[in-house]
């Protein structure tokens, strides 16, 4: 368990030795929040709510909308799928796999020492900027709680799926174009840039069959008090479903990855 | 007691097979023939504890894949490998506990941390009791001095650094079974001393069973008691090394350097060297090992002139390969 702890802060602390990006990273972030919020103001010109499935949307919901989800990709997003295509290219896979470790766990452990870094070094300083510049609307604390569940139950079900598509490496040796599917599915599917109840209904009723709306819009739904109570419940179950699934399926994937492993050179 | 036991292994690689050009790639796109290679073609041998055994051959001979099935990263087409009781592909976080790796080609270091950090994190992760791990400190100071670079980030150490403290990490949880796959490779040769040194210690305190691939000759003449030589997948040698020379490498060569030019070679020529090659005072040769002793030729040679210089080149594994390939045509045929 100790040495889950070690990568965990080694993870921490390469994220920190490589801080030149920090700058950048932030105001990229802070631009792209902007754009959003410019385009949402404009979509609102004269309008002061638009009914929805999910009923009357404001502007203010939307621009809460955009800066949360922002915010949540700041830590949700993992390099899960680079990381283990870069490892098993280079044949670095094969240092993991002589170690009395487990490679999941391990992912893991650095997953969260990023993640730790993202939230300390980005997240804070952005929602403090963005509640300043564009103002924010704060649900009540039941919510708030739900919010928070659901947003860990995302960030296990990104860190599974993007994991099991790492794998998949071990039989496509170029995974890196599955990380730009994934990203371009995640964008339209899973409701980071547009909320699922402006989407036609028949899309989102496919959507919904789907795991990818469980990390963004499930989160961002109940942060926005667009549910009731017991639809969160149902929503969080739901998330907590398709994580018994993914574990199940990535049981399955390692066992023949293993069997598979080609290490590349040397 | 055998401590590693390899039955009948064999380990064959399909690879999709590629047509030369750009008319080749993309029938490459929509055919499916594999060509299948063996990269280890059934070979058995087992190591007792406590042996230091080199094993030996060209690049692609497979080397690396069966060092890859010992540690538990390659699963065998066919056969059994048991190290230590235990099955390493089947079990190998378990096997992981009982054995050390260096790839020297390869850095098992975590790059951006220190390299005291990375022995800290090791000893979390094999468990290693804090006695253990300082005496181990210290004896990893005494004779590879690691205490010189051991608060320095790993991407900014030298190669020889890179490799000391690589050795370092392998052996920290006293593992009762080292593979190092070209430990030596780049170094200069006071490292390189140093690290034979450091195999033999452990080997001799721990009794720690050492398998060892290497280019370098004198790798295996100062540390193993045994060698085995792998090519084509098949294991064509596995004795001691003497005998191993004796039995294929006949030829040895010298270089002397006179004080004058060398002008009758009658005398040398018929005390049987060959490939005489004069160029002034310095002469270079080759010599049958099993009819003439070095020291007959050194003789003569100062009776005639004054020695300044001499080298007796050591042969090349390559060389002794290929004379075993030549000795077993020359048998067939």
């Amino acid at each position: 368990m100790r040495v889950y702890l070690c990568f965990l802060q080694n993870a921490f602390q390469t994220a920190i030795a490589y801080r030149a990006n920090i700058f950048f990273e932030f105001v990229n972030k802070i631009m792209a929040l902007f754009i959003e919020v410019t385009i949402w103001r404009a979509l609102y010109h004269g309008v002061s709510e638009v009914s929805t499935s999910v009923g009357a949307v404001s502007l203010r919901d939307m621009v809460t909308y955009a800066i949360i989800s922002t915010g949540l990709s700041v830590f949700i997003a993992n390099a899960n799928i680079s990381k283990i295509n870069v490892k098993i290219n280079t044949g670095q896979i094969a240092i993991d796999l002589i170690r009395p470790i487990n490679f999941k766990t391990y992912l893991f452990s650095e997953m969260l020492g990023q993640m730790l870094y993202d939230i300390f070094i980005k997240l804070i300083p952005l929602t403090i900027i963005s509640v300043f510049l564009f103002g924010i609307y704060f649900p009540g604390p039941l919510s708030v709680l739900f919010f928070g569940i659901s947003v860990v139950n995302a960030v296990l079900l990104n860190f599974i799926i993007t994991y099991i598509i790492g794998l998949l490496a071990f039989w496509y040796t170029q995974a890196w174009q599955l990380d730009y599917l994934y990203q371009y599915v995640i964008i339209f599917l899973s409701g980071a840039w547009i909320p699922l109840w402006f989407f036609p209904d028949t899309l989102r009723a496919i959507i919904d069959f789907l795991p990818f709306h469980l990390i963004y819009y499930v989160p961002l739904t109940i942060y926005l008090h667009k549910v009731s109570y017991n639809t969160c419940l149902l929503l969080i179950l739901k998330q907590l479903i398709w994580l018994l699934i993914f574990v199940i399926i990535e049981k399955a994937v390692w066992r023949r990855a293993v069997q598979k492993v080609v290490v590349q050179g040397g | 007691m055998a401590i590693i036991e390899v039955k009948e292994l064999s380990k064959v690689f399909k690879i999709k097979k590629r047509e030369p050009g750009f008319v080749g790639a993309l029938k490459g796109l929509f055919s499916n023939v594999y060509e299948e290679k063996k990269a280890v073609d059934n070979i058995s041998f087992n190591i007792d504890e406590g042996e230091i055994v080199g094993y030996i051959g060209p690049n692609g001979a497979g080397k690396s894949t069966t060092i890859k099935i010992l540690v538990g990263i390659l699963t065998p087409t066919f056969g059994q490998v048991e190290v230590k009781g235990i099955i390493p592909y089947n079990n190998r976080q378990e096997n992981a506990r009982n054995i050390g790796v260096v790839f020297g080609q390869r850095t098992q270091l975590w790059w951006d941390i220190p390299v005291s950090e990375t022995l800290d994190l090791l000893r979390h992760m094999y468990k290693v009791p804090l006695d253990v791990y300082k005496k181990n400190l210290e004896l990893f100071t005494d004779i590879l001095g690691i205490d010189k670079f051991i608060h320095t980030p790993v991407r900014q150490l030298s190669l020889g650094q890179r490799m000391r403290a690589d050795i370092c990490a392998a052996l920290l949880h006293n593992p009762p079974i080292v593979y190092l796959d070209e430990p030596t490779i780049g170094l200069d040769v006071v490292v390189k001393e140093n690290i034979r040194t450091f195999i033999k210690e452990i080997n001799r305190q721990r009794k720690t069973t050492v398998l060892l691939t290497t280019h370098d000759v004198s790798d295996i003449e100062k540390l193993c008691s045994r060698v085995m030589v792998i090519d084509k997948g098949q294991i064509m040698y596995d004795g001691s090394l003497e005998l191993l020379k004796r039995e294929y490498e006949e030829d040895g060569k010298m270089t002397v350097v006179l004080d004058n030019p060398v002008e009758k070679t009658e005398e040398l020529e018929k005390m049987g060297i060959e490939d005489l090659n004069i160029d002034g005072n310095r002469i270079a040769f080759k010599y049958n090992q099993k009819k003439i002793l070095p020291i007959d030729i050194i003789n003569y040679l100062m009776t005639e002139y004054k020695i300044i210089d001499f080298k007796i080149e050591e042969p090349e594994i390559e060389d002794v390969i290929r004379n075993i390939y030549l000795k077993r045509k020359r048998m067939a045929g």
